[in-house]
């Protein structure tokens, strides 16, 4: 590992690790909930993995020199183990764990597999060969997508009344994403505009946890894999 | 120069604003309140994870190259502050009755020891019982062992 790094990281007290844990679950939860998981739920994860195992494996990584860390190209450990924790999720995300669909079709398929033709795979041959992009894959990316669309408009009308979140938003759209660009897109200051995003992410997660509440009554949205 | 990027979809600026928010400073009470909304019990995960930390910490084999490290951090820091304490503008009756105490609370071979080194306090002048003091000072925080050492 290179010395500067150890010794940046060997001057973290434990209330600073503290800290930086909290902060780093409050991000992977935000990068978690707009990606796909079969186990629907942005906290628990497949593999057995948690939002809070990942920060975990994300510093470990960096405190074992598995992902070689230097202050001097990196200097805010904050940000880089966020980039750790996207590159984990994305992942996670897209592995086998989490793509491979479980079929109630094919339950019980297994005795009678004696009974399918040589040329055709056995049904677990088949599972594991399948392309990436299943019917099923998709059919539950569009449904992500139009949860994700949902929640924007329930975003869009909680701002409404609030002309600060209103202009963020309205800069974000039109692709100004640094505090500093939306700062002279918008006329807001700065500090305001950091602010502003905290309410906004904090709006998200309760706007998420509605639609999630809205998607679980009966009839709406549910798929049966 | 780039110029704007509007975001590919909804979750693409979902995205973008979670990065934005993350790049604010929060204070702890902020975030334990975010988190219990996402349905996270801070502490637990706090806990969990400052565990885990510790654990691949001592697994590291730059360890106790680190412990050391913050050892000596320390022990320089203790110096340091016995240096800064010494009472230079005391007189030099009390700066002897100030030596002859230090040296009284000194663990006994250490006391022994420096009795015998500073004895003859009337020869000396007073910067050398200053110096003395200073010493006596440092060895006496430096003895003083904390949790932890």
């Amino acid at each position: 590992m290179n010395p500067e790094a150890q010794a940046a990281l060997a001057r973290i007290t434990e209330d600073e690790w503290k800290q930086i844990a909290v902060e780093l679950s409050w991000y992977a939860l935000g990068v978690s909930r707009h990606l796909r998981w079969r186990t629907r739920n942005p906290v628990e994860l497949p593999g057995g993995e948690t939002v809070g195992s990942i920060v975990s494996l994300a510093i470990e990584k960096v405190l074992k020199g598995e992902r070689s860390w230097d202050p001097g190209t990196h200097p805010d450990l904050r940000k880089y183990l966020m980039d750790v924790i996207d590159s984990s999720l994305n992942h996670l995300a897209t592995g086998a764990d989490n793509t491979l669909l479980v079929s109630l079709r094919n339950e019980g398929l297994e005795d009678s597999s004696s009974s399918l033709t040589p040329d055709r795979p056995a049904p677990r041959e088949e599972w594991l060969s399948r392309p990436a992009a299943s019917p099923e894959t998709l059919l539950l990316d569009r449904e992500r997508a139009s949860l994700e669309d949902r929640a924007l408009e329930l975003l869009i009308d909680e701002c409404e009344d609030n002309p600060v979140l209103k202009k963020m938003l309205e800069a974000m759209f039109d692709g100004y994403e640094k505090p500093g660009e939306i700062s002279e897109a918008k006329g807001i200051p700065v500090k305001e505009i950091y602010n502003a995003a905290k309410r906004l992410d904090r709006k998200c997660e309760l706007i998420r946890r509605r639609v999630q509440q809205e998607t679980a009554k009966p009839g709406i949205g549910r798929e049966k894999l | 120069m780039k110029g704007p990027n509007p975001p590919k979809n909804s979750a693409d600026l979902f995205l973008r604003i979670a990065k934005l928010s993350a790049a604010a400073e929060w204070t702890t009470d902020e975030l334990h309140d975010a988190l219990r909304d996402g349905g996270v019990d801070p502490e637990r995960f706090a806990a969990d994870i400052l565990d885990r930390i510790k654990s691949a910490l001592r697994e590291s084999p730059a360890y106790w190259r680190n412990m050391a490290s913050q050892r000596r951090e320390a022990l320089m820091a203790k110096v340091q502050a016995a240096w800064s304490h010494v009472q230079w503008h005391l007189g030099r009756e009390a700066v002897i009755e100030k030596i002859k105490e230090i040296s009284a609370r000194l663990p006994s071979a250490l006391g022994e020891q420096y009795g015998v080194a500073f004895r003859g306090f009337n020869e000396c002048s007073d910067e050398d019982l200053a110096s003395m003091l200073e010493e006596l000072e440092i060895i006496e925080r430096l003895t003083q062992r904390e949790p932890g050492d």
